[in-house]
This record gives structure tokens, C-alpha cells and sequence, in this order.
């Protein structure tokens, strides 16, 4: 079936980057980023806002320079032949975060939530009702998202006022105990995080003609959203847990769930964090998973085949997800040395030379007369 | 054709569905409290099992549905390893055992002079211990204050916790430190670990001549209040009430309670009930060496007062003021002097030090439980008493002497 | 002889078609008057009617007398009360005749001629029943088709009431309208409706409900995307808001579409109560949706797997309960729930006197029975039982249906993953929520995609949108793009 539903709005766009990006920081790979930064793994965020900015903003332009054209159609068309090999990078990229997500996700509720449910079972399950929400197409999946971002930042709000009692925001201090190095770590891991939003790069095609001036704002929203929920679950979870007992565990924003408690009857908020995490990766989940496979389609022109290719590449990143990191130190050191940064290169560093080389060439020019939703 | 799917996503979940990971209310037992103990070189852990049928007033069948008063089963078993010991007490249990409803973990003294680090490891790296458990420490087995019969029925299945709730709520005789927050402490540069204290009662007094020695079967008191002081993991000193209220003070942690001054006439109190307080603690480099000041704002109203010194409780007068910021001031340099005594940083001097200058700390770390017994220390206390109560000056009961003039 | 075939012929050629047609017809009278014609000569009229179906005193005024009077020289028609409507096609004038309509042709002419003179029973305008409400008008549509439009036409007087006309079926066509205030709706929301209708090849439609499914914009869809009235008074709200009516003939009640889910939350009364109350009612319906999915799910999924979910003291008194009961929680929670669904069930099918009686005694005492003989735990009866009544709660009967069968998937997801299958539940049913769509709108539309100036209307402070937004949210508007013929 011809995919032709898949219009959204800028805000949905907003959205969309807001609710899927989040998870990586404060979430999926915070122990990572609390063992490169330490004590002051929580000004990452900040500190990599500025570059994040800069990388959305030239998606965004792009968007507007290529109206309609996605990152792997325009690649080629800003450098040629040269362009294919990176136009094929980004759908791996794409990829790689869903299984990434997905190892994650499973890991965590084996280790914290189902200790003895087999965990590809787990994958394979949820990969099929992200299948489900994706064969629907990209605006479905931006609804689903405007329901569930809400409610996810109503709730970690209410975590942020729940814990209140058990915070101690001293346990911040000192800043800078061991120089700059380690908050620059922390912030290239930032700029990975950010760089992630090089999805953006692939859905902004699908934003609607009116609304493509706008993207911009839409993402400098998002981008705001995005460093206070890599710094507020961070911040907070040094300040009620200690920063070293933080890092020593695996999923400390989990644990600092469950200092939650109000009126010490609701004190077992188990439930509400498997909602954070399960909501919170299953947009991200199928947004990767649909670009990918757009990305993939737009390559080799299969697009009448897309549902297949997208089930086909589901399956492949729940099989990937249970085999490929044969453990946990395995599966950090890829995530810490390769997948990061290559996300902080893909999403904040390129994106900007796109820009450049495309103006060079004179592209924005070609596009004057085509002007937004004529 | 989307439902087909939809309905082939369901079969799916079904059909691989195994039901792992079940584990039914009745097949588990739930411990609520949790003793470690330390005896001969090895782990005694001593675990309340909560039952809801003991207590329920002897039904069974139907009848014993809805009953919700706790009893408690008290098991121990001794390993070298803590779960070794409560895996072998899971095998003692008839229904498997979790420890996701423990409340309180109580340390016995020896194991708290031992040394609790390697403790923490085993229940922070548990799904099932919470991070949010209370943590205390008894002087003598964790295991007799938990088999103990009290008079309070069902006194450790839910007590503790009712005692931390207490010591948060209504008086201010000891911390209340959980599991999360002393694992934090442990690690922490230039502060001392203090936990909550229960004791039996009666358990080391001294009989007095002629007397009848107590019954060993009366049921017996468990009290609540003062702490132990840990330099690195091990316990070294134990905390009157009134030092761990000078400790409470200075950690900001003093919210409500009562504070009772002596007057000039020793034999007589003013007593306040506290509204407000806040620590400070505060460390300077003067002359090229460290020196200590703890600032203290403290709020209370007048509870009770039998001194009798005239004007106390005129406007303007600064006398009640004054009793109670005395009376703070000795609280904290009592518990000051134990501080210095043991060398254990329980009042955060290092940790203020290592938050304002890390590498001027990293310098001291080493000595620094030393340099604490030699720094001189300020102490600065801020006290209001704003309310007096349904009263304004003390009640005048005397038939012998005049009233004071209006 | 063509499958239908004309009836431009002369009166002999008209006669013996339709005596043809009518063979096995009961009833069907045909009779021939001699008429004066122009020049003092005589010619003779056929009158085809049926016996039953038609008013024999409207016959004879309207039809027989002027023409035995001969006062319509040369043309006949001219002075028949209701109009004649020329006849072209056999099968057209058969549907007239066997709807009470008289045919008649005068001899010498080629055309065949129908008139109005039916008297066909039918019910009078009653009360509402499955609608019924405190406030507001007490009036329900009843299954004749023109009463229903009369009712319609007096609560919208003046021009923009729009209504068109069109049939439906291969054989036997049926009238269907389709009803809508000018300008408010936009062109391509009414221009596919009239496509979908067109579409529809069943004979025989006998209720408007038949056509929900070639309307909707996919069969089968779990929540339902299409309203159904019986208050006149209703669907012109809707209709001012934006919405259109379709109605057929012999149906007791009203399509409305573009509906969203917020309309299956708004109870008849919502119109004219007291705004705040109506907010505060719509959010307890709201809230007893949330209640009626995953409670069961909710309560065995912590029973069974995540123990440590729960406070202590509440753990402790459930194990006390549970102390002894033979069933697994999550067997136990479908068993409970089924017997309660089979007593709703045995409750409707009984006569409404009692039926009640039947649901509410036999809750009680299959329910006190069940935890009397230990089968069961009080917790549970009061979970399936804050279920029912949560349901029951809902004021579309429904969404209630759409919601007890959500629940069924849900618990069972529970019960073989605990929190995780409940998980993916909800996220199951809020993406079935996001890709459901209704003549094109959202679903979920003021909330997801968002559109603030709908919100107050949703949440029931205000009854209607703002003038300004054209009355409803339009596929135009969302971000739905104008693709929604594909179903």
C-alpha cells in the first residue's frame, strides 16, 4: 500500500525530536555519561546545547533548501557521487539506535523489572507493536508521540516535586573537582546525545509545505526541551543518590524513581517507570526504525515495498540487539567510543557542512521561486 | 488488513508467552525487617517474615479473610556471605522469599564495628532492596532486638518504621538515614557516617541490691533515639539524645521536637517545642590554618516554664532567647567533643572544606580525622522564641509571696 | 425483455408491463376510469395502486375526482394536490407503488405519472429511549423518514439546512439523506460521504447502523468513529457544529460523522447542564475510562508479578485474602470478569423491569457466595465489580463495548507479562487510537494532533467551538492530508 498519510506539522516535528532524543541521555546511557563526567555529568547538556543548535539549525535550513527531499536524496545532490556512501551511512545510523534502544530496553527490564522473562522475547514483542504503530506511517507515529511526551514530562515532573524532600542539591559541589577533562568528555557524549536529532535530517521532508519555514523554531523548542531532560534527571539523581553511588549503579534515574514517595502509601512508583522507559523508547523506537527503512527504500528505490523492508529491519535489530554484544562492557564500549560519537559527527558536526557546501554550490538559489507551499 | 495484523501481533504475544518471571502473593513470604550481625567471622542475618494470619485473632477458613494485623516469624541463618545467609534462610521458609518489602535494616554492634561497607554492595546491588530502606544499628545483636517480645504488638514488623517516621515528625532524637543516602555518605569525602539507634531496654543495667531481677520473659521496650558514630564503615562511638540533637542542629536536620533548658536553677526547665531550625557549617583558612564555625538559626515556642527568674517572658526580653540558645551550644559542643574525641566528621567540617576547595581537602584528606581534634571550632547560635503558648508569664501559684506587680 | 425497461409506451403496452411486474403481488389493484376528454369525447385513465398502502380518501380527491371531472383540459396533472411525478423507469414506479404512491395514465399519452396518496403506518414521535435525558427536549426520531426531516427542519428553520436526497441499494432502494448546514462542513467532507453512499450495493437497508461500515473510513475499527442519535435535538447540535447527518428511511435514528472521542464522552444532558458541572462530569467519565481498561490488568499484574508494586500493609491484607483461593489471580480475574459480563448480558435480554433486578442481585450474590466459598478474593470482586460500574458509566454504549473488549487484551497481556504486557497494551490502544480516523479528521483531535482552540469544547467548559474555527476540526485543518477516500 502507497504511503501517502505521512504529512505532519512543524510542532509535530518539535515534538517528535523532543520525545525521542531524551531517552538517550538521561536514560539509555546516563551511566556512561556519569562515568565520563562524574560529578558534573549534569552540565553536558548545557554545554553541548550551543552545538546542538548549531546542527539543527542547518537541518533545518536544509529542509528548506531541499524541500521535500530527504538527507539520503539530498546528499547526493549536494556532492554528487561522493554523496552515496554517506547517504547510506545515515540509515545504518538510524538503525543502529533502534538496536541500540532495544538492548537497552530489554536489559533493563530483565535486570530491574522481569528478572526471568527471556529477553528476546521481550524485544521481539515490543518490536512488534512498534511494528504495528510504524506500518501505520510517520503521522501516526507523531500522534502517538503528542499523547505520550505530555504525559512523560507531567511525570517526571512529578517525580522532580516527589523527591524533593531527598534532594540535596550540595551534592553538586565541588564543580570541576578534576579540571575541565572530564566535563569535556561528558560533553562530546552531550553532543552525541544532541547528534542523534540528525533524524531530523530524514523526517523533515514529511513536515508540510507551510509549515517547512517554521521547522527551525520547532526545533530550537525541542532542543530546549531536550537539554533540560538530559540535565534535570541527571542533576537529580546526584543530588538524592551522590554522585558516586549514581555511577556505580546501571540505571540510577531508575533508582531515583524509587525514592519517590508521597504520602508514604504511594511510595512503589515500579509501574509508573516502566511506563518512562517503555513510552519514552517506543516513539523513539519507531521513529528510527521508519527513517531507516525510508532511508533504505529512498537508496534503492523499493519504496512500494517499505512495509516489508521496515518489518525485515525490525526483526533484524531485535536479532542484532540479542546477539550482537555478547555483554554488558561489550555493548558500553560500543555505545561509549563508537555509537556516540559517530551520532555527534552524523548529527552535529556534517550537518553544518552540508549547509556550507550547499550554499557554495548555490543550491539555496535554485530553490528561491519554489517558495513553501506554493 | 491492519487488523489482521494487529490480531497476529496478540496471537504472537500469547503464543510466546511463558509466563516467566511469576511469582504469586501466595507463594512468597515477605520479610520486613531485615538484622545483620557479625559472629564468629561470619554473617548473621535475621529476617522478620510478616504473616497476616498471626494476630488475625485465631481464624481460619473464611475468617481470616480480611485480616490485616501483622505478625511476625523471625528466622536467622549464619553465612559468609549475605546471600548466602538469606538464600539459606529462603530454603528454610516454605514460600520463597523477597525482600522487596523490607523496611529497616538494623546492623548489630559488632557487625557495625566490623565495619558495614561490605554490606552495602550485596543491598544496593539487590532488585529487590529498595534504596529508600531505613538503616539503623543496635548496641548488641540485631537478632535479640529483633526476637525480642515487646509489649507493643507486632513492634518490629511495622515499629521502626514508625519510629523513623517519628523522628522525622515529632522529635528529633536521632537521623534518619536510608539505604541510598548512607551508601552516598560512606563514599563521600570528609563526612562520618551516624545511624539511628534502637535499644532494649533493661538489657545492661545493673540490678540494684534486694531488688528482683527482671524477668528474662517480660515482654521488653524497644527505644528509640541517639546514634552511632562510624569513622569510615566502623562504628565507633555512640551518641547521647541530647549530642545527636547538637549532631541534628548543625546538619539542618532538627525540624520538630522538644528542647528542654535548665534556668539558672538547675532543678528547673524551660521547655520548647522547636519550629524551625538551620545548620551551617562553615570552614576558613585562618593564619594559614583551618578553622571551624557552625551557625545555627534555631525557631521554638515555649512549651513549658518553671524558672524562676523574673521577666523571662516580657517583651523585649531576650532571657528565653537566651535559655534555649545555651542550651543548643552545649548540644553542639557535646556533640562536638565526640566528634574531635573519635576523629570521626560526622558534622560535614571535611566535607564543607572539600566542596568549597577540593584540592586544599585532598592535602588534608589523609590527616584529617587528626587535624578535626585540634581545629578550633565557633559556634554561633541565632535562637527566637516568637510564641509562648495559652500563657504569658508563669503561672504565679505561690499563697506565701505577693504576685508580681502589674 | 431489457432489465428495465422504459415506460415511455403507450397506456396498453404501460398496462401489460406492470401486470407483468405485479403477477405475485397481493394486492395491487389496477383500475381504469373513463375520463371526459377535451371535444366532449371520453378516453380512459389507469390508476395503479395498492391496496393496503394507500389512503383511498386522499385517492379519491386528489386523483380520482379531478379526473372524472375533466377539469384539467388536455393535461392532466395540472391540478393534483401533489404534484404528479413523471414515471420513466418500470422499476422506479414499482418502488413508488409499493411505497403507497398511485401511478396513473390516461390513454393516448406515453407518460406514466405518480402521486402522493399513501397512508403508510407508522409510529408516532416518541420519547427517547436509549438517549434519554433530564433537561432538553424530549422528542426521538421515529422510522418514518419525513417525519424525522420535519422534526429536523423545525429545530433549523431558514435556508442553511441543507438536506440531499439520494438511493441506495441495486434492487430495492431505500431514500437516504444527507443532512448538513451550509458552509459549515467542507465540500469534500460531503462530497465523500455522497461517493461512500453511492457505493453502498446492499438491498434492503433497515437501519442506518447498516451503513455505518461503508461510511466509516475503516470497517471494523475498535473504538467507534461514527455517532448514532435518536434526539432531533442532538444531531442539529452537531450539525451546527460542523458535523453530517445521514439518515435513511425506516431507522429510528441518525448518523453523525466526523466523530472524534471526546463526542463518545458527551452524554445527552452535557448540552444543557451547567458548564462547570459538565466538565467536571466529563472528566469523571474520562477518569472511569481509565478505570474500566486496566484495572483487572493493573491488579493482576501486580498480584502476580510485581509484588514489591505494592505498600506493605496493602500486600500483607491482599495475601490474607488470598490465603487459600484455588484460582491463579489472572484465571480468577478472567473468570470474574466473564461471569459479569454474561449477567450484563442476561440483564439486557431480560424485560427491563427486571433485568436490573437480575444484574444487581445476581452481582451480589454470586459475588458474596464466591468469596463466602473462598473461590475467589473480596479485592477481586471489588476490582471486577469498580470495572462494571466504570463501564457502565460510559454514555456510549459503545465505546463501553470498545472498552470491555480492550480490557479482555489488555488483562491477558498482564497476565503473561505483568507491567510489560500492560505496557503494551496501553501502547497498543493509543496507537489504534492515533491511526483511527473519522471522514478523515484525527480521531484523538483536539488532543493529538493538538488543537487548542478545540480544547475547552472537549473538555466541556464551552459547548461549542469558536466561530472562527468553522465549527469542526476538518481534515484541512489537521494534519491529515486529503487522501482519506482510501479507507
Amino acid at each position: 500500500m502507497p504511503m501517502k498519510k505521512w504529512e505532519i506539522s512543524s510542532l509535530q516535528a518539535g515534538w517528535l525530536i523532543a520525545g525521542t532524543v531524551a531517552l538517550t541521555g538521561h536514560a539509555l546511557a546516563v551511566t556512561l555519561f556519569m562515568r565520563a563526567g562524574g560529578r558534573d555529568t549534569w552540565l553536558a547538556g548545557i554545554l553541548a546545547m550551543p552545538f546542538g543548535a548549531l546542527g539543527l539549525w542547518s537541518i533545518a535550513k536544509l529542509a528548506n533548501i531541499f524541500p521535500g527531499k530527504t538527507i539520503v536524496e539530498y546528499l547526493p545532490k549536494i556532492f554528487g557521487y561522493a554523496g552515496y556512501p554517506l547517504a547510506w551511512i545515515y540509515p545504518l545510523f538510524y538503525l543502529t539506535t533502534v538496536v541500540f534502544t532495544l538492548r537497552m530496553t530489554t536489559d533493563w527490564l530483565v535486570d530491574s523489572i522481569l528478572p526471568e522473562t527471556p529477553s528476546w522475547v521481550m524485544s521481539l514483542l515490543y518490536m512488534l507493536v512498534v511494528l504495528y504503530c510504524t506500518w501505520g506511517g510517520l503521522d501516526v507515529l507523531a500522534r502517538v508521540n503528542q499523547f505520550i511526551l505530555p504525559l512523560l514530562t507531567m511525570l517526571g515532573l512529578t517525580v522532580s516535586f516527589g523527591t524533593i524532600g531527598s534532594k540535596d542539591y550540595k551534592l553538586l559541589l565541588p564543580m570541576f573537582e578534576f579540571g575541565l577533562g572530564p566535563v569535556i568528555a561528558v560533553t562530546v557524549m552531550g553532543l552525541g546525545d544532541l547528534g542523534e536529532m540528525s533524524v531530523a535530517a530524514a523526517f523533515s521532508a514529511y513536515v508540510r509545505p507551510k509549515d517547512r519555514p517554521k521547522l527551525s523554531k520547532a526545533f530550537l523548542y525541542a532542543l530546549i526541551y531536550e537539554v533540560i531532560t538530559l540535565t534535570g534527571p541527571i542533576a537529580g539523581s546526584i543530588s538524592t543518590l551522590g554522585y558516586r553511588v549514581a555511577r556505580a549503579m546501571p540505571y540510577p534515574t531508575f533508582q531515583h524513581w524509587l525514592m519517590v514517595s508521597f504520602a508514604r502509601f504511594f511510595e512503589r512508583t515500579d509501574l509508573l517507570v516502566v511506563h518512562q522507559w517503555l513510552a519514552g523508547a517506543y516513539v523513539r523506537t519507531g521513529l528510527f526504525l521508519l527513517m531507516s527503512s525510508d532511508g533504505f527504500t529512498r537508496l534503492t528505490g523499493t519504496r512500494q515495498h517499505l512495509k516489508w523492508i521496515m518489518t525485515g529491519l525490525g526483526l533484524l535489530a531485535v536479532l542484532l540487539g540479542e546477539v550482537a554484544f555478547p555483554n554488558k562492557p561489550v555493548f558500553d564500549a560500543f555505545i561509549g567510543y563508537v555509537y556516540l560519537p559517530a551520532a555527534a559527527i552524523l548529527g552535529i558536526v556534517l550537518p553544518p557542512v552540508f549547509l556550507v557546501v550547499a550554499y557554495l554550490r548555490g543550491m539555496h538559489r535554485q530553490n528561491k521561486g519554489w517558495s513553501p507551499g506554493a | 488488513m491492519r487488523h489482521s495484523k494487529l490480531v497476529a501481533v496478540l496471537l504472537m504475544a500469547f503464543v510466546l508467552s511463558g509466563c516467566w518471571s511469576r511469582r504469586e502473593l501466595t507463594e512468597v513470604s515477605f520479610a520486613g525487617i531485615m538484622g545483620i550481625d557479625w559472629v564468629d567471622g561470619q554473617y548473621l542475618v535475621t529476617i522478620n517474615v510478616l504473616s497476616p494470619r498471626r494476630g488475625g485473632g485465631g481464624g481460619g477458613g473464611s475468617e481470616g479473610v480480611g485480616t490485616n494485623v501483622s505478625g511476625v516469624w523471625t528466622v536467622s541463618q549464619q553465612a559468609a556471605a549475605l546471600d548466602e545467609a538469606v538464600g539459606r534462610i529462603d530454603q528454610i521458609l516454605s514460600r520463597s522469599l523477597t525482600l522487596a518489602h523490607v523496611r529497616s535494616i538494623i546492623y548489630g554492634e559488632e557487625m557495625a564495628r566490623h565495619g558495614i561497607g561490605p554490606t552495602v554492595d550485596y543491598l544496593l546491588r539487590s532488585v529487590e532492596v529498595r534504596p529508600t530502606v531505613w538503616m539503623g544499628v543496635t548496641n548488641g545483636l540485631a537478632r535479640d532486638l529483633m526476637t525480642a517480645r515487646t509489649r507493643q504488638e507486632g513492634a518490629l514488623s511495622e515499629g521502626p518504621l514508625g519510629y523513623h517516621d517519628a523522628a522525622k515528625r515529632r522529635s528529633s532524637v536521632s537521623p534518619s538515614i536510608h539505604l541510598a543516602e548512607m551508601a552516598n555518605i560512606l563514599q563521600e569525602e570528609g563526612i562520618s557516617l551516624t545511624l539511628p539507634v534502637f535499644r532494649l531496654a533493661n538489657r545492661e543495667t545493673p540490678k540494684p541490691d534486694g531488688e528482683k531481677s527482671p524477668d528474662p520473659e517480660a515482654p521488653k521496650e524497644i527505644i528509640f533515639g541517639g546514634s552511632g558514630v562510624f569513622r569510615d564503615d566502623k562504628l565507633v562511638a555512640w551518641l547521647s539524645p541530647d549530642e545527636t540533637m547538637g549532631q541534628l542542629w548543625v546538619k539542618g536536620h532538627i525540624v520538630h521536637g522538644v528542647i528542654s533548658a535548665p534556668c539558672k536553677d538547675p532543678d528547673r526547665r524551660a521547655v520548647f517545642r522547636l519550629r524551625k531550625g538551620k545548620g551551617d557549617v562553615k570552614i576558613k583558612l585562618v593564619q594559614g590554618k583551618l578553622v571551624g564555625e557552625v551557625h545555627i538559626k534555631a525557631i521554638a515556642d515555649l512549651n513549658e516554664l518553671n524558672c524562676r527568674e523574673p521577666g523571662l517572658t516580657e517583651e523585649g526580653a531576650v532571657g528565653l532567647s537566651d535559655l534555649l540558645r545555651k542550651k543548643v551550644e552545649q548540644q553542639i559542643s557535646a556533640a562536638l567533643k565526640v566528634a574531635q574525641k573519635n576523629g570521626a566528621d560526622f558534622l560535614g567540617f571535611g566535607q564543607e572544606l572539600y566542596r568549597r576547595d577540593p584540592k586544599m581537602f585532598r592535602k588534608h584528606q589523609a590527616t584529617w580525622a587528626k587535624e578535626l581534634t585540634t581545629m578550633p571550632i565557633t559556634i554561633h547560635v541565632d535562637a527566637k522564641v516568637p510564641r509562648q503558648g495559652q500563657m504569658g508569664p508563669r503561672f504565679h501559684w505561690s499563697q506565701t509571696t505577693p504576685p508580681p506587680p502589674p | 425483455m431489457p432489465d428495465n425497461p422504459s415506460l415511455n409506451q403507450s397506456l396498453e403496452a404501460n398496462k401489460k408491463l406492470l401486470k407483468q411486474a405485479f403477477a405475485t403481488h397481493r394486492g395491487m389493484i389496477f383500475r381504469e376510469l373513463t375520463i371526459p376528454a377535451p371535444g366532449g369525447q371520453t378516453r380512459t385513465a389507469l390508476l395503479v395502486f395498492a391496496e393496503a398502502e394507500t389512503d383511498n380518501m386522499r385517492l379519491d380527491t386528489f386523483v380520482v375526482r379531478p379526473l372524472l371531472e375533466g377539469d384539467s383540459p388536455g393535461y392532466i396533472g395540472g391540478s393534483l394536490a401533489p404534484s404528479p411525478v413523471p414515471m420513466k423507469k418500470l422499476n422506479d414506479a414499482i418502488g413508488f407503488v409499493t411505497r403507497g404512491k398511485v401511478l396513473f395514465q390516461v390513454e393516448g399519452t406515453t407518460e406514466m405519472f405518480a402521486v402522493e396518496v399513501s397512508n403508510l403506518p407508522h409510529r408516532q414521535i416518541g420519547m427517547p429511549e436509549t438517549e434519554s435525558g433530564i433537561n432538553g427536549p424530549k422528542e426521538a426520531f421515529t422510522e418514518h423518514l419525513i417525519i424525522n426531516l420535519t422534526q429536523m427542519r423545525r429545530r433549523l428553520p431558514g435556508k442553511f439546512l441543507k438536506i440531499e436526497s439520494l438511493f441506495i441499494g441495486t434492487e430495492a432502494k431505500l431514500e437516504a439523506v444527507i443532512i448538513y448546514v451550509e458552509g459549515k462542513p467542507t465540500q469534500t467532507m460531503i462530497d465523500t460521504i455522497r461517493q461512500r453512499l453511492n457505493k453502498v450495493t446492499q438491498d434492503g437497508v433497515q437501519d442506518v447502523t447498516e451503513l455505518a461500515e461503508a461510511v466509516a473510513d475503516a470497517p471494523l475499527t475498535l473504538f467507534p468513529s461514527i455517532m448514532l442519535s435518536e434526539r432531533p435535538d442532538l444531531v442539529c447540535h452537531y450539525l451546527m457544529g460542523g458535523r453530517i447527518a445521514v439518515m435513511v428511511e425506516n431507522s429510528p435514528r441518525a448518523l453523525v460523522v466526523p466523530a472524534v472521542a471526546n463526542d463518545f464522552f458527551t452524554s445527552s444532558d452535557d448540552w444543557y447542564e451547567w458548564r462547570p458541572f459538565v466538565a467536571f462530569l466529563r472528566a469523571l467519565r474520562y477518569l472511569a475510562f481509565l478505570i474500566a481498561v486496566p484495572l483487572p490488568a493493573l491488579y493482576v499484574s501486580v498480584t502476580t508479578y510485581h509484588l514489591q508494586a505494592l505498600p506493605t500493609q496493602l500486600t500483607l491484607s491482599l495475601l490474607a485474602q488470598r490465603e487459600g483461593a484455588p484460582l491463579p489471580p489472572p484465571i480468577e480475574a478472567l473468570v470474574m470478569t466473564l461471569i459479569f459480563e454474561i449477567l450484563r448480558e442476561a440483564g439486557i435480554r431480560l424485560p427491563r423491569t427486571i433485568g436490573p433486578t437480575v444484574s444487581i442481585v445476581g452481582g451480589l450474590v454470586i459475588g458474596e457466595a464466591a468469596i463466602r466459598s473462598g473461590i475467589t478474593s473480596p479485592a477481586m470482586v471489588l476490582v471486577v465489580s469498580a470495572t462494571a460500574v466504570a463501564t457502565f458509566s460510559l454514555p456510549s454504549t459503545t465505546l463501553a463495548n470498545a472498552a470491555t473488549y480492550t480490557r479482555f487484551v489488555v488483562l491477558a497481556l498482564a497476565s503473561t507479562f505483568g507491567f510489560f504486557g500492560l505496557l503494551l497494551g496501553y501502547l497498543l490502544v493509543i496507537t489504534i487510537l492515533a491511526s483511527t480516523t473519522s471522514l478523515g479528521v484525527p480521531y484523538e483531535t483536539p488532543f493529538f494532533p493538538l488543537r487548542p482552540k478545540f480544547l475547552p469544547v472537549s473538555f466541556g467548559v464551552q459547548p461549542r467551538p469558536p466561530k472562527s474555527t468553522g465549527g469542526t476540526p476538518s481534515p484541512k485543518k489537521t494534519n491529515q492530508a486529503e487522501d482519506y477516500q482510501e479507507g
